[in-house]
This record gives structure tokens, C-alpha cells and sequence, in this order.
């Protein structure tokens, strides 16, 4: 008995610490979005992005701690391992497309990029909905096949915003600017597809 | 950053050269060209120098004289370029632009234009009230075509439409023409309510 409720109690920690990040990377993707819209104007949002892209670590750092320290895992480690991994990236490749714009001297967004970043935050929430009812072992497969559509919407933009750089006549320097925003953004939509499929490979072993 | 000029082998483009030459010559404020290439016929410089290459240096060369040439270009356009600018002031409403001092001023006073700013600004005035395409905006002042998507002719309009309210609160001059572009027309505030804020972006 003793042991079960210790278990348990490791578990929450488990889930509570996913939870955790699922917030972290909405809100993460959320003022990413905020920052496009609002760029060159934004007032302190890329240091707010900076500090989810630390807590984000200090997650990840939390979450393989406790994998370290404790005996059971609600989860298969590797998965809890990969899980925090994906979510992770998620955060930092946030990070790094909003600290792009000020290193690159970008004076103003591109509508493509305002669209990628809603399809981030439309993903990120639909991760964050998932993670915070993963303790459950319930039914999200509203919320994965939605990060999947997700992902695909954001290849299509992406694709079309790189072409609308290589048209003729762009300034090259925009060109090499623009392409890492583009993919950085592109990447952490991915992350989140990765993470979205972890998550569905959790719920068929759980089954 | 923009690209001021280009050295370009045509030896090395093969049989793409005259069409690439062609190309980049034809573009919208297209940097200055310089060809520097191995022996050629009277005819092929010829033809080169008339699709709109600046110069043609034949190899061998030394570099210096290269760079020299490339810098001759340069000048020569910058110079052409000054000299197609009308440098008389703009008066409209309480505003004067003045080419000769990248700058507009209002009762005397700078309002604080950028260089770009500026070149917005005197591009719009200079258009005698007509509409201005966005596309049309980024290539007289970016000099290069615009990226569709590109959202810097509207930032930069509403920059400098906050700059002018605060040093000319009584009149309105950049109107935008939602879906095309934006024109110059100076009015007093009142007539013109609620224009103030939108962007041409469709």
C-alpha cells in the first residue's frame, strides 16, 4: 500500500512537471506571436520569451532529475526522456526566431511569419490542452490530430514565404534574414508534432 | 544592407551571360556592373556595355584596377541619382520638406525624420497627391523589389505618420488606399476622421 502511494506521488510529479510545460510553451508561442504582430514596437517581450526559453531548461532539468532519482515512472522513461526533449526544443526554437529579429536588425514583420506564429500558438495550446489531461491516459486524439494538421499548415506557409523570397529582384540580405526566421519558427512547430506523437505512442502503450 | 555593385565573370556563366546581364541590369535600381572577363571581340563588349553593364575590364588585370573601376561606378551612379532628385523645399499644410537637409520641419522646428523616413516621406510628396502602389513605395525607397508579405512600407508609414502628428497635430497628410498604397495630401485634421491609424496592407 505504502508502496502504490509512492508511486502515485512520483507520477504527479511526473504529470505535474508536463503540465508545467505545456503552460510554458503556450505561453512561449504566444508572445512570439504577440512580437510579430507588434514588431518593431514591442516593449520587453522578447526578454519574456528569453525567460520561458530558461524555465523551459529548468524543466527539462527537473523532469530528468526525477527520472535519476526515482525507482517507478508512470511512463516509459525513454518516452518521459524524449517528451521533455521535444518540448524543449519547442521553447528554444521559439526563443531563438524571436531573438533573430532584433540580432538581424529585421524593421518589420512579414505577414507569412505573423501566420506561422499563430499556427505555433494554435499547436502549442492544442499541446498544452493534451498535457494537462495526460495523467488521465484519456482520449486526445482531438488535440494530436490537430497538432498533425497543424504541422502540415505551417509546411504550406513555410514553403510559400520561401518562395516569396526567392522572387527576383529581393534584397539578398532579406532573404538570408528572413529564411532563418522562417525555419526556426518551422522547427518548433515541428517540435510540437514530435512531441504530439510522443504523446500517442504514451497512450497506445498505456492502453 | 544594399548591394552597390557586382563583378561578374561572363566566361564563368557560360551561355547564361548575356540573359543574366540582361537580368540584373533590368532590375529596379540594379547595382552598378562591372564586367571583367577573359579576351573578347569588340562585339561582345559592345553588347555588353549596351544591356547595361557600367564597365569592362579584360583579363588579364590587377585587382586594384578592378576596384578602382568598381568605385568609378558607384560614383557615377550615386551622382546620377542626386542629380535626378529635385532638391527644392515641399510646402503642405504647416510642413516643409527640404531635400537639401533630409529633413522635414514644421514651424521651424526638425520633426526628426530617419533617412528613410525622409525618402518616404519625400517620394509620397513628390507624387502630387496621386497614389502611391506599395510595391512602388519599396522599390523607389529600398531600392529593391518587395517580397510579398513584407510589412516595412506600412511600419514605416506609421512611424512616420506618429512623427508628424506629434509636431503637426492639426493636419492629416499620409492617407492610406487600403488594398493599394498610400497618398500625400495635406488636410486638416477634422475633414479626414478615423483615416489615421489604417494601413494599406489587403
Amino acid at each position: 500500500m505504502a508502496r502504490f502511494a509512492r508511486s502515485r506521488r512520483n507520477g504527479l510529479e511526473f504529470f505535474n512537471l508536463f503540465d508545467e510545460a505545456g503552460a510554458n510553451i503556450l505561453r512561449a508561442a504566444e508572445l512570439l506571436d504577440r512580437l510579430l504582430h507588434e514588431w518593431p514596437d514591442e516593449e520587453g517581450l522578447e526578454r519574456e520569451i528569453l525567460i520561458c526559453e530558461q524555465e523551459g531548461d529548468r524543466i527539462t532539468h527537473d523532469v530528468i532529475q526525477l527520472l535519476n532519482h526515482k525507482i517507478s515512472s508512470p511512463i516509459d522513461r525513454e518516452d518521459v526522456y524524449a517528451l521533455a526533449s521535444a518540448l524543449d526544443d519547442i521553447v528554444d526554437y521559439t526563443e531563438e526566431a524571436a531573438d533573430f529579429l532584433g540580432l538581424y536588425h529585421i524593421e518589420a514583420p512579414m505577414a507569412q511569419a505573423q501566420q506561422l506564429s499563430g499556427v505555433l500558438r494554435d499547436a502549442c495550446r492544442n499541446l498544452a490542452m493534451a498535457l494537462s489531461r495526460l495523467q488521465e491516459f484519456g482520449d486526445l486524439h482531438h488535440q494530436l490530430v490537430e497538432v498533425n494538421r497543424l504541422e502540415n499548415e505551417g509546411d504550406r506557409i513555410t514553403r510559400e514565404a520561401l518562395a516569396s523570397l526567392f522572387a527576383n529582384g529581393i534584397d539578398p540580405m532579406m532573404v538570408i534574414r528572413w529564411k532563418d526566421i522562417f525555419e526556426r519558427i518551422e522547427q518548433a512547430i515541428d517540435a510540437c508534432e514530435t512531441a504530439a506523437n510522443i504523446l500517442e505512442t504514451i497512450l497506445v502503450k498505456h492502453d | 544592407m544594399r548591394l552597390h555593385a557586382v563583378v561578374i565573370d561572363t566566361a564563368l556563366l557560360g551561355s547564361e551571360a548575356w540573359t543574366y546581364l540582361e537580368q540584373l541590369c533590368g532590375q529596379p535600381a540594379a547595382p552598378a556592373v562591372v564586367v571583367c572577363t577573359g579576351p573578347s571581340s569588340v562585339a561582345q563588349r559592345v553588347r555588353g556595355l549596351r544591356l547595361g553593364a557600367d564597365d569592362w575590364v579584360t583579363k588579364p588585370c590587377h585587382p586594384e584596377e578592378v576596384l578602382a573601376r568598381v568605385e568609378a561606378a558607384v560614383r557615377r551612379r550615386r551622382a546620377g541619382e542626386l542629380s535626378a532628385q529635385p532638391v527644392e523645399p515641399v510646402v503642405a499644410g504647416e510642413l516643409e520638406i527640404r531635400p537639401d537637409m533630409f529633413e522635414a520641419f514644421v514651424g521651424g522646428r526638425a520633426v526628426g525624420l530617419t533617412r528613410r523616413e525622409f525618402e518616404l516621406l519625400h517620394l509620397l510628396a513628390g507624387a502630387a497627391q496621386r497614389v502611391v502602389p506599395r510595391e512602388r513605395v519599396y522599390e523607389r525607397v529600398w531600392g529593391y523589389a518587395m517580397a510579398h508579405g513584407d510589412r516595412s512600407v506600412d511600419v514605416f508609414v506609421r512611424k512616420l505618420r506618429k512623427k508628424l502628428e506629434v509636431s503637426s497635430p492639426g493636419w492629416v497628410y499620409l492617407h492610406t488606399h487600403f488594398g493599394v498604397g498610400y497618398r500625400f495630401d495635406a488636410q486638416e485634421a477634422e475633414e479626414t476622421p478615423g483615416e489615421v491609424a489604417e494601413e494599406a496592407e489587403g
